[in-house]
């Protein structure tokens, strides 16, 4: 008998007899779809088997659905004596499985009309290739109760950290059996999370999954389901926590585990290398002042001592020897300013609690600015300070460069004069995070001085964004992505940081981009050369970019990136085909949202009822 | 004389007024002034939250909008208009960019 080409498992757990009907009936639809000849379990080459385990049900009706399943000679139905959970059940299924590709199905869950089809030509494309596929998901949408299709979920190309962070990718996903055999199946004691486990030990054991932008599957919310709410199953999280921290483990990253905020989402507190880094803050500044929340500061200032006030380190020096102004970083911005000063970061320990990093501040100052500004930085940073003076024509990609050359650290913080830390741990953050070999350069979130979001990641769709611009700064965004770190194909330079041998690897910034785009450039020749670029929401600083002024866009910077970098501006991998070109807002593209489409049925009546 | 001090008598006065409760001392005046910082930052919070929302309101209004446009389209379609629009957003959304990156992969 010939394998098949997919064994679609199913564990059952006393479904609705009606939703797992129109489960196994959605396998059975995959067969013959735009195929020629009659096959095994299907037509031409899409041939499918479908393997149920029956876990113990005990609901009424659950029996009898099996039993003429069973009849299909491709539907294979093993009755455990006992309810074991669902990784032992899904065992037995991967046990009797004998297709080249495992496709997991839930009890109550539908495949699309053309998914395992769509499946095969995809992987069929790629077997040609020297990178065939081994795993491979989809987008999906969720059944609601009233059986309406609705809330599309159209998910990033494989992101490694989100995946770590929470398991984004869900359904459908296909892999081939035998990686499935050689990572040992669902992990025993993983209920709840096994499949969470699964995809990362997958990711361990065959590197980046295939992303098919297509919804491939319908997942039902029921009212005990994860897709209606994952606090339904809360010892879930516990053991989501666990898997996690058990791949971290396995993949040498040395970190603490905890349930996060957010439903199906942990919170990863990396370890910091030793020896203690030291981090240069590479600020470009003019010495320009602005009024956020009403009281003037010098934006410089404020951005240096909202960090050093977090990293003590060597405490300041006392006092300037021209005797004007006196120590204490944000008593010093006051006089200078004359005004308030700056209110308190929100933290959470600032000061009493070793960030891990040392802190050196390169300022690149431009000719012409107020000497007290000069003077103040150095009351404030003491040792701590190296000042550049810059003369040459304003070229931000040129300063940035310059301030890196003369600075020291292990790790260079590219920021923004008009910025204020908002979380004292949050460099330290972005260290641990680009302390993996294969990440090039981590941003963080930036907040507008209203509180709404200025950053969170870059998108190049069709345009260049900033993802879900203009949200509620505490808002998890569509899918947790704001909630979560995973990767992008860019991050703003107003607060991105690297290790010193990225940025001499990718030669750093081009000095063409001399105001706008050096850092959509300057991510995409870091993702060229390799690396992962990932942002991060546990680093936050606020950015005046209002009061900074408006720099306008120069029409020849444009062109050049539109040269250099057409292709990648228009296929962002992390964002999705599916979401409407020119937005940062996650809005599916017309007719895509999850209505049903319209059609006027054969009785006279609508699809919309 | 007396009118020169009631002059000044009255300017003091005016300038107290100006100065409010917090003439006695520049640190006063500071307190005054991080106290009003404070105030400011709470109300462009609050405002921030506001706008935050209708942001995430407008993508839900573009939603429902988009919706709208496309149901009342496929109204008026005849069954071979709405085979042809379905075929033609698949092949915009998900078929040309799969075999652009297969071609770009290879």
């Amino acid at each position: 008998m010939t394998a098949p080409r997919f064994s679609v498992v199913t564990a059952v757990f006393d479904p609705d007899p009606a939703h797992l009907r129109a489960a196994i009936a959605s396998v059975r639809d995959q067969r013959g779809v735009g195929q020629g000849g009659v096959g095994l379990g299907g037509v031409g080459r899409i041939t499918v088997e479908h393997v149920l385990v029956d876990d113990g049900s005990t609901r009424p009706g659950v029996r009898e659905v099996l039993d003429e399943a069973e009849r299909d000679p491709y539907t294979i139905v093993v009755r455990r004596d006992a309810n074991g959970g669902i990784v032992a059940a899904s065992n037995d299924a991967l046990a009797r499985a004998t297709g080249e590709f495992v496709v997991l199905l839930d009890h109550d869950d539908v495949l699309a009309t053309s998914a395992l089809s769509t499946v095969a030509a995809v992987v069929d494309a790629a077997d040609g290739t020297s990178d065939p596929i081994d795993v491979l998901y989809s987008d999906h949408d969720l059944i609601r109760p009233d059986g309406r299709r609705a809330s599309p979920v159209f998910k990033p190309d494989f992101s490694l950290e989100r995946l770590r962070n929470h398991n984004y990718i869900t359904h459908l996903v296909v892999a081939r059996r035998t990686a499935i055999v050689d990572v040992g199946g669902f992990t025993p004691g993983t209920d709840g999370a096994q499949d969470h486990d699964l995809l990362l030990r997958l990711a361990e054991a065959v590197g980046p999954f295939t992303h098919v932008p297509q919804i491939l599957l319908h997942w039902r919310q029921s009212p005990a389901s994860v897709a209606t709410s994952s606090e339904n199953k809360p010892e879930a999280s516990e053991r989501q926590r666990k898997v996690t921290a058990a791949h971290l483990e396995r993949s040498g990253i040395d970190a603490r585990v905890e349930v996060g905020t957010h439903p199906g989402v942990v919170r990863i507190r990396r370890s910091l290398p030793e020896p203690r880094p030291l981090v240069s803050l590479i600020i470009p500044t003019n010495g320009a002042r602005g009024r956020p929340w009403g009281a003037e500061r010098v934006f410089v200032l404020d951005a240096v001592s909202s960090i050093l006030d977090a990293h003590p380190g060597r405490a300041p020096v006392d006092a300037d020897p021209a005797g004007s102004v006196s120590a204490g970083s944000r008593d010093v911005g006051r006089q200078l300013t004359d005004g308030a000063g700056t209110p308190a970061v929100d933290a959470e320990g600032a000061g009493d609690d070793d960030p891990g990093v040392d802190i050196e501040v390169v300022v690149m100052i431009d000719d012409g600015t107020d000497p007290l500004v000069e003077r103040a930085l150095r009351t404030i940073a003491g040792d701590r300070l190296v000042v550049v003076p810059y003369d040459l024509p304003y070229n931000f990609a040129d300063k940035i460069n310059v301030g890196v050359a003369a600075s020291s650290g292990s790790h260079v913080l590219l920021l923004n004069d008009d910025t204020q830390l908002i979380t004292p741990h949050g460099i330290a953050e972005m260290v641990a995070i680009a302390e993996q070999r294969d990440v090039g350069m981590v941003g963080a979130k930036l907040l507008f001085a209203d509180g709404t979001l200025q950053h969170g990641g870059h998108v190049y769709n069709d345009m260049v964004s900033h993802a879900m611009l203009g949200w509620p700064g505490d808002h998890p965004g569509p899918h947790r992505l704001l909630a979560v770190e995973r990767e992008c194909s860019g991050v703003t330079a107003a607060a991105a940081l690297l290790r010193r041998e990225v940025f001499d690897e990718v030669g750093g910034m081009d000095v063409e981009f001399a105001i706008n785009y050096n850092d959509v450039d300057f991510s995409l020749r870091i993702l060229e050369v390799g690396y992962r670029i990932i942002w991060t929401p546990h680093a936050s600083w606020f950015h005046f970019e209002q009061q900074s002024g408006d720099h306008p866009v120069d029409r020849v910077d444009v062109e050049r990136l539109e040269q250099r970098w057409g292709d990648a501006l228009r296929n962002d991998r992390f964002s999705n085909p599916n979401l409407a070109p020119g937005r940062c807002d996650w809005l599916e593209r017309p007719g895509l949202a999850g209505s049903p489409p319209y059609e006027v049925l054969a009785d006279g009546r609508t699809s919309w009822g | 004389m007396s009118e020169v001090v009631q002059s000044l008598s009255d300017e003091v006065e005016r300038l107290r007024r100006l100065v409010g409760p917090s003439e006695r001392g520049f640190a006063d005046l500071q307190a005054d002034v991080t106290a009003a910082e404070k105030h400011a930052r709470q109300a462009d919070a609050a405002a921030g939250e506001l706008r935050g929302r209708l942001a995430e309101m407008s993508v839900d209004l573009s939603r429902a909008r988009q919706e709208q446009d496309i149901a009342m389209r496929r109204v008026d379609m005849s069954p071979s208009e709405r085979w042809a629009d379905r075929a033609n957003r698949r092949w915009s959304a998900s078929v040309r960019p799969r075999v652009q990156r297969l071609a770009r992969r290879s």
